[in-house]
């Protein structure tokens, strides 16, 4: 009797182990798959992040740019301009003057990646000659 | 039994070989498969770790160098646009002296004082500024530090596999001095042992806005040797401010850059060589001008005081300086300058008017009397018994300083530590940063002819010799090269 019930016992273990290993080579599978997958998603998450700090700085660079105006010339009328940055490259910054010059807005623009971000700082223009002094009363980002 | 046992084994058998050879093949299949995309995503992790490293270093350098330098006082020194190997050396927010510089052979950025510079952040390969005056033009060859109004940052990042820019451009809104060391005589054509007496340094505002240089200094040689700026207390006005595209010119405490005609004119030690009614030379530390002593007029009516004294037919300004005051009611005195000659013949009046309750300072031009002898003339009227008319500090200096650059000293009887014959450094500072400085040499000009050292741009660098020629003999002091 006793060896009637072994021999049914071993006969479900045979099943029970290849469950089993199915089951763990398909777990297996998806963590490594997982592990691919996130890799993937964080190259390209630091591929950006990269990208996006070149557009940020570039933003920034436009915004001393026009600082760099107000300080020669005073307050500016409603202008805008685009240039280079560094000189000789293909990046760029977009800059936009507006409310009799208390408002900069400076659109980075990572060439490379076509990324961009936006800046838009209020100053203050004092003194009634040039040089002009120029401070900066709020910074923040903005979306385009 | 036999049948029973059969039974067993045929229960406990394992697998077949084909099934153990299946189920090998298929999980080398898949380890396989498995490895070589585990083995890439490895390397992928490993690159984006890296980039993820070097993006941090990227923008902790510049953000650190954006918030230092934006708060910078003044810049001293700045590699040239195309200098990959960049440095940039400057006086901070605490007026310390700072250098960020880049080290090519550890990739290191480096930041302190200059010569003991430690590492930032590593990782960089390259370091570039480009630096812009107020018009937005870039500064080429060797940068003019004193009219940087922004600077460009660039760095490459790379650990051996990934490399990526970051560039950024910096506004430093300090309200920067336009002043510059404009002309020096370093090697006057004298004695050695009097060279410091006839030493002058000539400076140039050239900004749109007058600039009062109280608490200004000046060295020579090492910064120890500072001597602050004041008015000159012999031959200036007390002013110490210098007009927008005005010059200043600084010679040291008993200069012989200009020459006293007026004997006993601050009244310290005797007034032998005055003639006068009504006025006398008395000893009142509190009220004087400088000094101890005075002339004073206490009685009511009128009074005069003069001195004769002979203009050099060469010179280039002869200024007339001197200081009143009153203490009597206003509207009860009368103050008169004239210029005569020996027969009491008026030439011109130098002042005419109320003296003022405060010590006034008058100035007025004596070299159209070049070669001639004149007399300088105070005549007074008071109309009341009280109060008194004050006089101090008369001066008739002949020069070839121009009449209308302001008159600076040091309270020293030499310019920092005297300017040296073969080569030396000279600096102005705010009291914070340092303006303008120059280290020149001998073979620059100027070297012991009788003429000047003299910048050809003041707004271009200080320290390139192709900026500086020698002047004629004696110099321009005070007006343009």
């Amino acid at each position: 009797m006793n060896r009637n019930n072994k021999l049914h016992i071993d006969g479900h273990k045979k099943g029970f182990v290849l469950v089993l290993t199915l089951f763990a080579t398909v777990i297996m599978a998806t963590l490594i798959i997982a592990f691919i997958n996130t890799t993937s998603i964080d190259l390209n998450l630091v591929k950006n992040h990269m990208c996006s700090a070149q557009a940020y700085y570039i933003a920034e660079a436009g915004v001393a740019d026009a600082m760099n105006q107000m300080r020669l010339n005073g307050p500016l009328p409603d202008t805008q301009w685009e240039e280079t940055f560094p000189p000789n490259t293909s990046d760029t910054y977009n800059v936009s003057v507006s409310q009799n010059s208390t408002v900069i807005t400076s659109i980075g623009i990572a060439s490379a990646s076509n990324f961009s971000r936006a800046l838009e700082v209020t100053v203050s223009v004092s003194s009634s000659s040039s040089p002009y002094n120029v401070s900066i009363s709020q910074w923040k980002e903005v979306t385009q | 039994m036999q049948k029973e046992a059969k039974k067993y084994v045929k229960c406990v058998r394992g697998f077949t070989l084909v099934e153990l050879i299946l189920v090998v093949g298929t999980i080398a299949l898949v380890a396989g498969a498995l490895v070589g995309l585990v083995g890439n995503s490895y390397k992928d992790f490993k690159l984006g770790s890296d980039r993820s490293t070097l993006l941090q270093d990227g923008q902790a350098t510049i953000e650190q160098m954006v918030r230092i330098l934006r708060q910078a006082q003044a810049f001293s020194a700045v590699s040239s646009l195309n200098d990959t190997a960049g440095y940039i050396t400057f006086t901070d927010v605490d007026c310390q002296s700072k250098e960020f510089r880049l080290d090519n052979s550890t990739n290191e950025l480096k930041y302190g004082e200059p010569g003991d510079i430690s590492a930032l952040t590593g990782s960089i390969s390259s370091l570039t500024f480009t630096c812009y005056d107020i018009n937005g033009d870039i500064l080429t060859g060797n940068v003019s530090v004193g009219i940087i109004q922004s600077i460009g940052i660039e760095i490459v990042l790379t650990d051996g596999t990934n490399s990526f820019t970051l560039s950024d451009r910096v506004f430093c809104p300090k309200d920067f001095q336009y002043m510059a060391i404009n002309e020096f005589m370093y090697h006057p054509d004298v004695e050695a042992k009097d060279e410091k007496k006839y030493e002058w340094i000539e400076l140039y505002n050239s900004g749109d806005s007058a600039i009062d240089l109280a608490g200004w200094t000046i060295w020579t040689d090492i910064v120890e040797n500072e001597d602050t700026l004041i008015a000159d207390p012999q031959f200036g006005n007390g002013s110490t401010t210098i007009p927008a595209n005005g010059y200043a010119v600084i010679t040291a405490d008993k200069t012989e850059v200009y020459t006293e005609l007026v004997k006993k004119g601050d009244f310290e030690k005797e007034d032998k060589n005055w003639e006068k009614s009504n006025w006398d030379r008395i000893k009142d530390e509190a009220n004087a001008h400088g000094g101890k002593h005075y002339l004073v007029s206490v009685d009511a009516g009128e009074g005069w005081a003069y001195q004769d004294i002979s203009i050099p037919s060469s010179l280039n300004s002869c200024p007339f300086i001197f200081w009143e005051r009153t203490t009597a009611p206003v509207g009860q005195t009368q103050m008169t300058i004239t210029i005569r000659d020996y027969n009491d013949t008026v030439f011109a009046t130098g002042y005419s008017g109320q003296m003022n309750s405060g010590w006034t300072c008058h100035t007025m031009d004596l070299a159209a009397y070049a070669g001639q002898n004149i007399r300088i003339y105070f005549s007074s009227n008071k109309t009341t018994g009280s109060g008194a008319l004050l006089l101090d500090d008369v001066s008739v200096a002949s020069s070839y300083v121009d009449i209308n650059a302001l008159r600076l000293s040091v309270d020293d009887d030499k310019i920092g530590n005297q300017l040296k014959n073969d080569g030396d450094t000279v600096a102005i500072t705010d009291g914070c940063a340092t303006i303008d400085s120059v280290t020149y040499d001998d073979s620059w000009g100027g070297d012991g002819d009788g003429t000047s050292l003299e910048r050809i741009d003041p707004e271009e660098s200080s320290n390139d010799q192709g900026n500086w020629t020698s002047g004629p003999v004696n110099g321009t002091p005070g007006s343009v090269n």
